[in-house]
């Protein structure tokens, strides 16, 4: 899934980013790495952006960024215990 | 002695540079295409010291124009010490940075800044571990009130002095490894530019464009020959090399957080709270809404509270000046030229103006500004353009040549010549003074409210279109939205008094000499020669009295010339016995969108060449004719006026 079906409040790990250069290096100097966690804070209506939290920083991501990042659910904090 | 201030985006560096040099200390814009940072001379513990506050950078990887400024300033000017300011709240990410600015082979101070909001947010940092981490000086500061900077240019000008050169941290041993190799096959000294070799390597690793190709002329065949390497550590982590290094900085960037800062139990407060009113799906949009209205109508009532009883009495002063010389007496023309010209400024100009760059210094400060960029993304999509170009778009409101060098946090050209162009079209607050001075005050805040809303819907209309021609596509939002914050009301002055500096200086001497220029081209009656060139088309088209044609004409210097001006030509501050509503609303219109000033030409140019320059002024008088020749028709159809 990407971080545009995440659902809201959800926690999910990024997995890979694809999309160019400029796109790539953009969201990694906002602190945003494969291995991240990352929460869904809000979604604005009508298809608007996305607002994740990351370390305490709050970055809106479009949903055509969105749509680039590729994300599993954070298995840590679904309630399954860690190995 | 020079010294940089260098941090991320939002960490405080303005709030340093002003601390130290002053909001009255003059700031220059560097010439050229290089975006605004700001330089000032400053003493500090009895030194002369020049202060250059970059523009904020998230890391040394170019991902903006902005940002590349700052960049090419780093590596061409060797500054005596860095000042790294670093935001306490994002300890882990804004070190990235600082690794980065290790690798510049220059002393390098840390500025912990924001200490206080780090604590509410249950962050306690130790500086001395930070200190003993980086290897570099760390000082808490609370910048906003002035705390720890003392300590902190003592420290900085120490480090400038005994050239303390931090040793660069180590990375994986594999990026080391290639590092070595590269810094080999990189030219002979002198570099290409005055940095450390090992920092070129890096930015050789991290594919960048700017520094691999200067290298490549220097050393033709470069290129081919550092390929393997990169080829190398490609295959060894399976991902790319810029990703690589990035994803190591941010590993090394977190352990030290980690160990020099510790968690406590946040306290959420009145800022989460509000954040979630102001970005809910469902308040969000009528909030942005409610606060635009509040904002326009306390910009209208304190404007018109101010304006009347000042108007009365210039306009005695007014009426002595002309009876104590004789009628058509070149003195007396010329003098009641000087007196419209002061009274233009202070009585119909500033009564606006200052409220309105007050309420714009609020969004501002408060970080309202990128919640509308949220808010607001989808609707810019349909423009062709992403929620980003809100900000240059909103700061036009107030001035359009900041507002358009502002489209340097746009990624791509593409958006930059798209926003500029319909920057344009924002009605500034010189602009806002004729749609309140005129349509506001004699036909009612209704209307004003109107023609804000007919201009958005034209600037909608105009990016559709111009969006459709423009090859490309907008990449997309990617924008970090910072903690809410209370103004100071330090900081609220100062920053609208620097806006209003601007005015006083620059914009009301222009209307003085404008004002008493067009009293001599009164006496001369040469404003008759000119209305009457001019006359099929202010007549014929616009259906205007033929003496506005002159302050048109003055209104390309500066808008609100043309209101002032406007009063001068028709005579009277009483405008409504001298002009019907239809002219007012069709002078109003076509003032608001035809050619913009020359100090917004001369911004457009140095920003997008000369062509663009040209068919976007073009484009503003085929609009602002357009626009006006329907609004009269709509109002006179409608039997207004």
């Amino acid at each position: 899934m990407t971080l545009e079906d995440a659902g809201l409040r959800e926690r999910v790990v990024v997995e890979e980013i694809t999309g160019g250069r400029g796109v790539r290096m953009h969201l990694n100097t906002l602190g945003i790495h494969v291995g991240d966690t990352i929460r869904v804070v809000e979604r604005a209506p009508f298809r608007g952006p996305v607002l994740v939290e990351i370390n305490g920083s709050r970055v809106a991501l479009g949903r055509g960024i969105a749509r680039k990042v590729r994300v599993v659910p954070d298995a840590s904090c679904s309630g399954r215990p860690a190995e | 002695m020079r010294l940089v201030l260098a941090g991320q985006p939002n960490s405080g560096k303005s709030t340093i540079f002003n601390a130290v040099a002053g909001y009255r200390s003059a700031t220059a814009n560097f010439p050229g295409s290089s975006v605004a940072y700001t330089i000032s001379r400053t003493m500090i513990l009895g030194r002369e010291v020049q202060i250059v506050d970059l523009p904020g950078i998230y890391s040394l990887t170019t991902t903006d124009a902005a940002e590349n400024q700052a960049l090419s300033y780093l590596l061409d000017e060797e500054p005596e010490v860095i000042v790294n300011v670093v935001d306490a709240t994002r300890l882990g990410r804004s070190l990235e940075l600082t690794l980065q600015l290790l690798e510049l082979g220059r002393p390098v101070v840390v500025a912990l800044n924001m200490m206080d909001e780090a604590l509410r947010k249950g962050i306690e940092i130790d500086p001395e571990i930070l200190a003993a981490e980086l290897g570099v000086p760390v000082v808490p500061t609370v910048a906003r009130r002035g705390q720890g900077l003392k300590r902190l240019f003592r420290e900085a000008l120490r480090a400038a002095m005994t050239e303390s050169v931090p040793a660069p941290k180590r990375l994986d041993r594999e990026i080391e490894r290639a590092v070595e190799r590269i810094v080999e096959l990189l030219p002979p000294e002198p570099a290409v530019y005055p940095v450390p070799r090992r920092f070129l390597a890096l930015k050789v690793l991290e594919r960048d464009p700017g520094i691999t190709h200067a290298i490549e002329r220097v050393s033709p065949g470069f290129v081919e020959r550092v390929r393997p390497i990169l080829e190398a550590l490609e295959e060894a982590h399976g991902w790319n090399v810029p990703e690589v290094l990035s994803g190591h900085r941010h590993a090394v960037a977190h352990s030290i957080e980690d160990r020099a800062s510790t968690m406590h139990h946040a306290r959420l407060g009145w800022r989460e709270r509000v954040d979630r009113l102001l970005l809910h799906p469902l308040t969000g949009g009528p909030v942005m809404l409610a606060i635009l209205g509040v904002f326009f109508y306390t910009v209208f009532g304190a404007g018109k509270f101010v304006e009347e009883p000042l108007v009365a009495f210039f306009d005695q002063l007014s009426v002595a000046i002309l009876g104590a010389f004789p009628p058509g007496s070149f003195i007396g023309t010329v003098l009641n030229g000087l007196v419209l010209g002061v009274s233009g400024g202070i009585a119909i100009v500033l009564p606006y103006l200052l409220p309105f760059l007050l309420g714009l210094a609020i969004l501002e400060d408060t970080g309202y500004l990128p919640r509308m960029a949220y808010i607001l993304d989808n609707l810019m999509h349909r423009i062709g353009l992403h929620g980003k170009s809100v900000l240059p778009m909103v700061l036009g409101y107030g001035c359009t040549v900041p507002a358009i060098m502002a489209t340097r946090i746009l990624e791509s050209a593409r958006d930059r010549r798209l926003t500029s162009a319909l920057t344009v079209f924002v009605p500034c607050s010189a602009r806002s003074t004729i749609i309140y001075g005129l349509v506001a005050a004699y036909m009612g805040p209704w209307w004003a409210l109107g023609i804000y809303f007919l201009n958005i819907g034209v600037i909608v209309v105009l990016g559709t279109l111009l969006s459709r021609r423009m090859e490309g596509r907008s990449p997309g939002l990617i924008l970090e939205i910072p903690d809410l914050r209370l103004p100071s009301m330090k900081t609220m002055a100062a920053k609208t008094w620097l806006n209003l500096k601007e005015f006083i200086v620059i914009a009301w001497p222009l209307l003085i000499a404008s004002s008493v220029v067009l009293g001599i081209l009164e006496w001369a009656h040469a404003d008759h020669t000119i209305n009457a060139v001019l006359s099929p088309f202010t007549v014929f088209v616009l259906g205007l009295p033929a003496a506005v044609g002159v302050t048109l004409v003055f209104g390309v210097l500066r808008k609100e010339l043309s209101l002032v001006m406007l009063v001068q030509a028709m005579g009277t501050t009483a405008l409504a016995t001298v002009m019907t509503a239809v002219q007012m609303m069709t002078f109003t219109l076509f003032v608001l969108f035809y050619v913009p000033c020359v100090a917004t030409v001369a911004a457009l140019a140095r920003e997008l060449g000369w062509r663009d320059t040209a068919w976007i002024t073009g484009l503003t008088v085929v609009v602002a004719t357009v626009v006006a020749v329907v609004g009269r028709l709509a109002l006179t159809l409608a039997g207004i006026g």
